[in-house]
Order: C-alpha cells, then structure tokens, then sequence
C-alpha cells in the first residue's frame, strides 16, 4: 500500500464511520435483543404452533422441523430477519453507489482527481473500506449474537423426580405434579460456534451487494439511480425466490436467484448436525437432492461479487468522467 | 524560450455527432501564462479536462512534461495543479482539514497552503459544508498554489473572489511564474487575462480560432477616421493587405485595424482629406469581439 492509498482508506473510512457505527449498534442490539425474545417464548409454546403449521409451510424452509424449534434453529433465523439484511444492505448499497456515481453527483471526483491518485487507487481504496466495513458488520452480528447467548438464560420445564430405591436405576419424572421453572444459560442448549457459517454466508452475501453497487456506480453518474437499480436488483431477486419455493412448478427460478446461496439456517443445521461437511462445496438437501454446500454458498455469492468489483475498476479505468452537474 | 511543457497535437473529443474539440494542436512553453479564452461551449473546459485525463480522446494526443494525458495520468497530475470552475470540496471537513488531506495526498506539509488561505482571509475552521462559494473558491485556490508544481492549469481562478482577493489571486499567479511555474487559466474577465497573459489562445465551436501573443497584441493599434468629402474611398496600398484592414461604418467613417507602424499609417491618411481621427491600442476585448461578435455573454 502506497502513501496515498493509506491516506484515502483513511479518508474514506472517516467519511463512513458514522454509518458503520449506526449500522453496527442497530445489528449488535438486534442480535443480541433477538436471542433474548427467544428466551421469551417458551419452545413449546413454539413447537405447539410450529407443528399446527408445518405441513403448509414446509415448503419454505430448507431445514428439518426439528431444527427450528431447537435454541440453534430459532436463534439461526436472526439470520432471515429483514433488519439484518437491511443493516447489510444500507452499508453495501451506500458505500458501493458512492464510488463513483456519488462523487460524479457531488462533483467531489474532479477535485480528488486533480491530485496525483491513479483511478485505480481512488476505486480500490473505497472498494477495501467497503469490504472491511462488511466483514466487520458481519463480526459485530455474530458477536451480538454471541453476546445473547452468553447472557440470556430460557426457561426450562422440570418436573419433581422420585429417585427408586434400588442403584443403577433412573430417576423417575412424576407426571401429575406442576412442573417447576428453571432457568439456564442459553449457552447450555447451543453455542455461538455454530453461527460462523451463517455469519460468513450473510457477510458473502452483503460482498456481493457491495460488488453489485459498486460496478454499477462505476458505470453510472447519478447516485440515485445506482442505488434505485440495486434495490430492485434485490426486490426482483427476492420475489424469485419466495416463486420457486412456493411452487414445484416454478422451482427452476431458485437458478436465477442469489438468495439461492443466502441459506444461513441450512448451514447452522450443517454446523450443528454434519460438522464434517463445513468446508464441502455440495450437500444432500432434506428430499435427497444434490444442492450447495457451505463453500459452495459462500463462492456462488462471492466470486460473483468480487468479479463486479473488478468489472468495475476496469470500467473506471476506461470511461470519461463528465464535468459535475 | 523553452521546450514545450503542454502540448496537444490533433486533440479531438466527439460525442456522438457533436465535436467539443476538433483537432486542436497547441504547444505552451514552459514559464508562459497562457489565457485561454472563448464563449460557453467552445471547448475550453473539454481541453483542460482532456489535458488532465479526465476524458479520452476521440483522436489526437495531449502530453504534459512529456507524459500522455491518458496512458500516464498520475505522472501528468503530478506535474499539475488544477482548479477546477466551480470547485466542490467534501462539505463535512474544515477547511483545515481539506488542505491536510490534499497536502497528505501530494506528500507535502500542508503550512503552505495555511499561509496562502491566510493571504485570502479565510477562516480554516469553518466546515466547507458552512461555506460560501466565495470561500470555497478560496478554499481550493489555497490547495492548487500550495501543490507547487511546475504546471498550473485554473479555470475561472477568481470567479466569486472579491476585486481584494482578486488582485491577491493574479499577484499569486504571477509569482508562480516567476518561480518557474506554467499557468494555464481560462476566464471570462478580459482585463485580467489581458493583464497577466503572455499569450491568448481563442476557442470557438472546438476549434483554435487564434493564438496570439499579448506583446504582438500590444504593438497593434486600430484607427478611427472620418473623410472630409463621401466621393472618396480608403484604397489599402497592395504590400499592406493582410496587415491593415479597413471596415467603413458610416458614410465617411472608418475603423482601420493596423499592423503596420503608425508613423507609416499616418504617411498613408495624410494623402486623404480627413476630417477627424482617433487612434487607440488594440484591446483584448476588441480582437474578442472580432472572433465572436455578438456571442461575448459571459465576458467582462
């Protein structure tokens, strides 16, 4: 790293630290506030609804029912919440749309080219900032998370035992006495371990966001329209998704979807049930067929995201950049 | 004087079927101030951001110190320091802090450019977002002469300045000269161009319509005449054509533009019954409205 690029990383990160602290507060309560309302309900009460429910809506998750009414299953569905991909996407999609089509917009560009940077400084440097804000959003999310696990304690069910007389024996539950509330550590029933790959998942997720803003803004000069083609870029890849899980006959649109590789509480249930097949590129899913592994969920959305990032350096480096508006 | 520091040769730039430059071929030495003049549209700024990078060429070439525009624009932008017209600093840093950050990127000490926001009456502590435009013209012509480098390349430099910063403004780049430094400006205020200038570059439609040097400018003068009688006519002797032109602007009255020496020019009128003249040095204003006649908006 050279002179200047230190001197606009540092830049840059100064311009944004106002919106990545924002960003890392709202996830780092979120999570930690998500695993306390866990603590909340009961998973009985949960597991009572669940099964009422599960023969509809089946179809709409790539879990075992059995994980979702777990303490891994229901604290790895923070991963779903809108609010963590939104924290996600506000960083990526501000960050990436103000490379290029930002500046242009505030006419900043001209002034930071009259100085002795190469454009390829002046893209990558951001493009790192970008980066290195969502690798650390991603942390704070786990960190929340684990910070929930480690604080809340649930509610447990314990019924009075008779111990039989005889040695070797086990001890009995009585059935027709109230059951007694006991509370442990949600630390006893899961572990914070087990989120890294759904962490490293949304992290891929938001790169390829990011990837997306950025190329875009690289190619474009209004700000708003970046951000605006993004987030319909997002909205119609969403609504892909929720089609082809919805009907068998629309199933083949999860191809045309990067939510398709977004699947944290299916790589929560890989952490928690088949550790081995973590660093596998492919998996059998719950009906049997071949689908994507943790590594195949992180390079379908990251290899992707970085090519952007590099479309559009290349870009950048080409294009004439037009006198502010 | 010295080998050329700026030099474009054939230098075009079309969008589409408009050309905002058409095969401009110019060559400014080192140490030369150059005003680069012409109405809104006619190309400078397309030039100037040709020259630094910003935009490729539709064809032709643009070198500065030796370095392509294009293929070595961070070599070509170290050399320069470039003000743009309408300046847009990051509104949420002081002034200060925008001269350490430019001066951080050129690998400097910003107490340069402290002192020339200093010579400028600008408060360094204001957030550039609280400033007027005045202030931020200020703000960024503190960053450009503080860059010392040996090209200056300032489009409109004292737009928004008031006539006290102004003078600071042109006595800065005429110190820059005297250092050595290259200045290239464009501006619409045809006093200071003609004050300061070595040399007018006029652009119109994207093409170089003239490169005149303000010491040959200087040495042309123009004669207002009146005839004593309306049956005669002013006849240019035939070894004069091209060097005087004469316009008649009334029934007896001419303006002759000369270039020739007024004794002679004299000699030549004293042959003619006249009535009443006037003679007057050839002013920048004069040889601009010769170019662009009624298109002079914008100019002062």
């Amino acid at each position: 790293m050279n002179g200047s690029f230190r001197v606009l990383v540092r830049y840059w990160w100064r311009e944004s630290r106002s919106l990545w602290l924002t960003c890392a507060i709202g996830l780092f309560l979120f999570c930690w506030i998500r695993v306390w309302i866990i603590s909340q309900l009961p998973t009985s009460s949960f597991e009572i609804i669940a099964e009422q429910l599960w023969e509809k809506y089946e179809r709409f998750s790539t879990v075992p029912f059995r994980q979702l009414i777990s303490y891994h299953g229901r604290v790895a569905l923070a991963f779903d919440e809108p609010i963590i991909l939104l924290g996600i996407a506000i960083w990526a999609i501000a960050r990436g749309s103000d490379t290029v089509s930002g500046k242009l917009s505030r006419g900043t560009m001209e002034i930071l080219l009259a100085q002795p940077v190469s454009r390829h400084a002046l893209y990558y440097s951001q493009g790192l900032v970008t980066l290195m804000g969502i690798a650390a959003l991603v942390m704070v999310v786990w960190c929340g998370i684990a910070v929930g696990i480690a604080t809340v304690k649930v509610p447990i069910e314990q019924r009075p035992v008779i111990p039989l007389p005889l040695p070797g024996l086990p001890q009995v539950p009585v059935p027709f006495v109230k059951p007694r509330i006991e509370y442990v550590p949600i630390s006893e029933k899961t572990a914070a371990i087990y989120f890294l790959p759904a962490a490293v998942n949304l992290g891929c997720w938001g790169v390829l966001v990011a990837g997306l803003a950025t190329a875009w803004s690289a190619c474009d000069r209004h700000r708003g329209r970046t951000v605006g083609a993004v987030v319909l870029f997002l909205a119609v890849e969403l609504v892909l998704r929720l089609v082809s899980m919805a009907s068998p006959a629309w199933s083949w649109l999860q191809y045309f979807t990067i939510f398709l590789a977004y699947d944290p509480q299916a790589l929560v249930h890989v952490a928690v049930t088949q550790p081995e097949l973590l660093w596998a590129w492919t998996r059998t899913d719950l009906q049997g067929n071949l689908t994507l592994g943790p590594l195949g969920c992180y390079a379908v959305l990251l290899v992707p995201g970085l090519f952007l990032f590099l479309i559009g350096g290349w870009y950048f480096q080409r294009r004439d950049l037009p006198a502010p508006i | 004087m010295s080998e050329a520091l700026i030099q474009t040769r054939g230098l075009t730039k079309r969008y589409g079927p408009k050309t905002a430059l058409d095969a401009c071929t110019l060559s400014v030495s080192a140490g030369q101030i150059v005003g680069l003049l012409g109405p809104n549209g006619a190309g400078k700024t397309t030039l100037v951001r040709l020259l630094l990078g910003y935009l490729r060429p539709t064809a032709g070439q643009a070198r500065i110190g030796g370095f392509d525009s294009v293929r070595q624009a961070v070599q070509v932008r170290r050399l320069v320091a470039y003000l743009p017209g309408e300046p847009r600093l990051f509104g949420h840093l002081r002034g200060k802090e925008v001269l350490r950050f430019f001066a951080a990127l050129r690998g400097h000490s910003p107490h340069k450019a402290y002192r020339i926001a200093e010579q400028l009456e600008l408060d360094l502590s204001v957030r550039v977002r609280a400033m007027s435009t005045g202030m931020r013209q200020k703000l960024a012509l503190a960053g450009t002469f503080a860059a010392d480098c040996p090209v200056l390349i300032l489009d409109e430099p004292t737009s928004n300045l008031d006539p006290e910063s102004r003078t600071t403004v042109l006595a800065l780049v005429r110190q820059a000269q005297q250092n050595g430094a290259t200045v290239l400006f464009s501006s619409h205020v045809l006093p200071e161009v003609e004050e300061i200038s070595h040399r007018v570059v006029m652009l119109r439609e994207g093409r170089v319509v003239a490169d005149v040097s303000m010491e040959s400018l200087r040495n042309e003068y123009h004669i207002e005449l009146r005839l004593d009688r309306s049956d005669m006519e002013l006849s240019v002797p035939r070894e004069w054509v091209g060097k005087v032109r004469v316009r008649k602007i009334g029934d007896q009255s001419y303006h002759i533009d000369c270039g020739i020496s007024l004794a002679a020019a004299l000699r030549w009128l004293a042959s003619y019954p006249v009535a009443d003249v006037r003679v007057a040095p050839t002013a920048l204003r004069t040889l601009y409205e010769k170019y662009f006649g009624s298109e002079t908006h914008g100019a002062t």
